[in-house]
């Protein structure tokens, strides 16, 4: 999973998949983890965390049960290679492990892989191409087809294309694909795709404006068409330019 | 113990003995390894340190210093780090969260490893009063671009060669050799720089923002107003018109900024009020032809003298 903080990402939202699977802001849970960079005799970088957090998911998330007493487990290795001084690729592996409802353990397993490609054209100038997958194998105690809580596999990920065309503007592109759980509910043979679109206005290094408009086609038939304005400020003496 | 086992016995002691014996004779002492913020730092490092030192930096020079995004391999080089060298005050906002995440304590902001440069330089624009967000990107500790004049170049030299002389005695006096031989060239260069500029005293320059102060106060230039309205706020179209006036009123012949600024309003400003627009390096190795810290402060005399003749 990349971690990133909720200010950092390219768009208004975070990707359909990562609403849909952990919550509309992500996996916002309590827990700690340990991280160590591994020592290894290569250029590239190669770091490793391990954690533990709360059970549950997201605000409206799928991917696990509800029952906050049962934690999750993780675990993510970063694959970080400076191809040039100008481009670089990082490439992460992620696992999660947790329970789906209140009487079974470590029955969700979520796989992850992620993948970010970024050339520097010159200082106000960049491109970003980033794409990350994850896989559910959801096992249910006593299987319920049916219900909202089903066994099976999904899938789901996002494709973005981010480019900051100068100290003031920005614009980009996302896809996403993501199978629901509770697709047995709607069309088994569906999945929702979204198409967004996004351009950010850079006021100052402190206030930065940006429109996205998103377009999501839905398990059920229905269409979602959605329009953002966004502002976001950072203010007091911690100074954090806005990206 | 049977002859033979013996000898097997004597033959794997002396072998043992000539494998450690050999890397103990011919050992070569490992060079201290130092993680620098700013290139600058890093060729001052370099010319005290020479072969006992090995230095990496983490901004790239084509990059505004205030905002640099650090990667994950400047974090591992920062963890084998033996000393790091930073400008200190509020510069680099990103070197804490640096420090924290390669999480080696004697590293972090005030602990023995961790070289502040700004240590025995005279800061320019201390604030005197409170300061609010409403002034535009203040620095509360004062302006932190002292290393665009060389003679805190000097002072920065003695605050490494000390660093360096306190963790790795050994080698004090090649390091004082060397820093002594640093000192004495910057020193017959200043004399070379006051008289390429001497006629420059008195006149006013206007600056994208305001990093040029130091240079400014080593020549004795007036740099009051910048394309800036306030520090880190673009420039807007009324404060391009009252620059505008100031420039004509003021006879102004540069506009000085580093090559990372977008250059669009200086140059709008310079086509409207004849001002040539000219680049001050912030650092070593920003340009072409300013690789070492003779040549950066070369270039950006040079520079200063063809625009204002």
């Amino acid at each position: 999973m990349l971690p990133v903080h909720r200010d950092s990402i390219d768009t208004v939202d975070e990707p359909l998949v990562v609403q849909r699977y952990f919550g509309d802001e992500g996996m916002s849970k309590s827990g700690v983890d340990l991280t160590n960079i591994l020592d290894l005799p290569l250029p590239s970088v190669h770091q490793l965390t391990i954690g533990v957090l709360e059970g549950g998911n997201g605000e409206e998330g799928t991917a696990f049960g509800s029952a906050t007493r049962r934690p999750t487990l993780y675990g993510h290795l970063k694959n970080y290679f400076d191809i040039t001084d100008s481009t670089n690729f990082e490439l992460g592996l992620s696992d999660a492990l947790g329970s789906n409802d209140n009487d079974v353990s470590f029955k969700t397993n979520v796989l992850g892989l992620d993948a970010t490609l970024r050339h520097i054209i010159s200082p106000n100038q960049d491109v970003k191409l980033q794409g990350e997958t994850f896989y559910l194998d959801r096992r249910e105690a006593e299987p319920t087809i049916g219900t909202t809580d089903p066994t099976g596999n999904f899938w789901g990920g996002y494709g973005l294309f981010d480019f900051r065309l100068s100290s003031l503007w920005g614009t980009g592109l996302r896809f996403d694909y993501v199978e629901p759980i509770d697709r047995l509910l709607t069309d088994p043979n569906k999945a929702e795709i979204g198409y967004t679109g996004y351009l950010t206005f850079y006021q100052s290094e402190f206030a930065r404006w940006r429109v996205q408009v998103s377009h999501i086609d839905k398990t059920t038939g229905e269409n979602d068409n959605r329009v953002f304005l966004q502002g976001t400020f950072a203010i007091g003496d911690h100074k954090h330019k806005l990206q | 113990m049977p002859v033979r086992l013996k000898s097997i016995f004597f033959v794997t002691i002396c072998c043992t003995l000539l494998f450690f014996g050999q890397r103990l004779l011919f050992a070569t002492e490992a060079p201290l390894k130092i993680v620098t913020t700013q290139t600058l730092f890093a060729d001052i490092v370099k010319q005290i340190g020479k072969d006992r030192v090995e230095v990496k930096y983490i901004a790239q020079p084509k990059f505004n210093v205030h905002f640099i995004q650090p990667k994950p391999s400047d974090v591992r080089n920062v963890a084998k780090a033996d000393l790091y060298v930073n400008a200190g005050l509020d510069l680099e906002a990103w070197s804490d969260p640096l420090l924290e995440a390669a999480g080696k304590p004697e590293l972090f902001r005030g602990a023995g490893r961790n070289l502040d440069l700004s240590k025995g330089v005279t800061i320019l624009n201390v604030p005197t009063q409170p300061i609010s967000r409403s002034q535009g990107d203040i620095h509360m500790f004062g302006n932190p671009h002292y290393n665009m004049n060389p003679e805190n170049a000097k002072i920065m030299a003695e605050t490494i060669l000390e660093k360096l002389k306190e963790i790795d005695s050994k080698n004090a006096s090649y390091y004082e050799e060397n820093a002594k031989a640093f000192v004495s060239r910057i020193e017959e260069k200043i004399g070379e720089w006051k008289r390429l500029c001497g006629f420059c005293k008195g006149q006013e320059i206007i600056s994208y923002h305001d990093d040029i102060v130091y240079f400014a106060d080593f020549l004795g230039l007036k740099a009051e107003q910048f394309i800036e309205p306030k520090p880190g706020i673009p420039p807007t179209p009324k404060h391009l018109e009252f620059l505008e006036g100031y420039v004509k009123a003021n006879n102004i012949k540069a506009i000085v900024m580093p090559t990372y600024y977008p250059k669009d309003a200086a140059e709008k400003l310079s086509q409207r009020v004849g001002a040539k627009v000219i680049t001050i390096c912030q650092n070593v190795g920003e340009i072409p032809g300013t690789e070492d810290t003779f040549s950066f402060f070369d270039y950006n005399f040079k520079q200063i003298s063809d625009a204002l003749k």
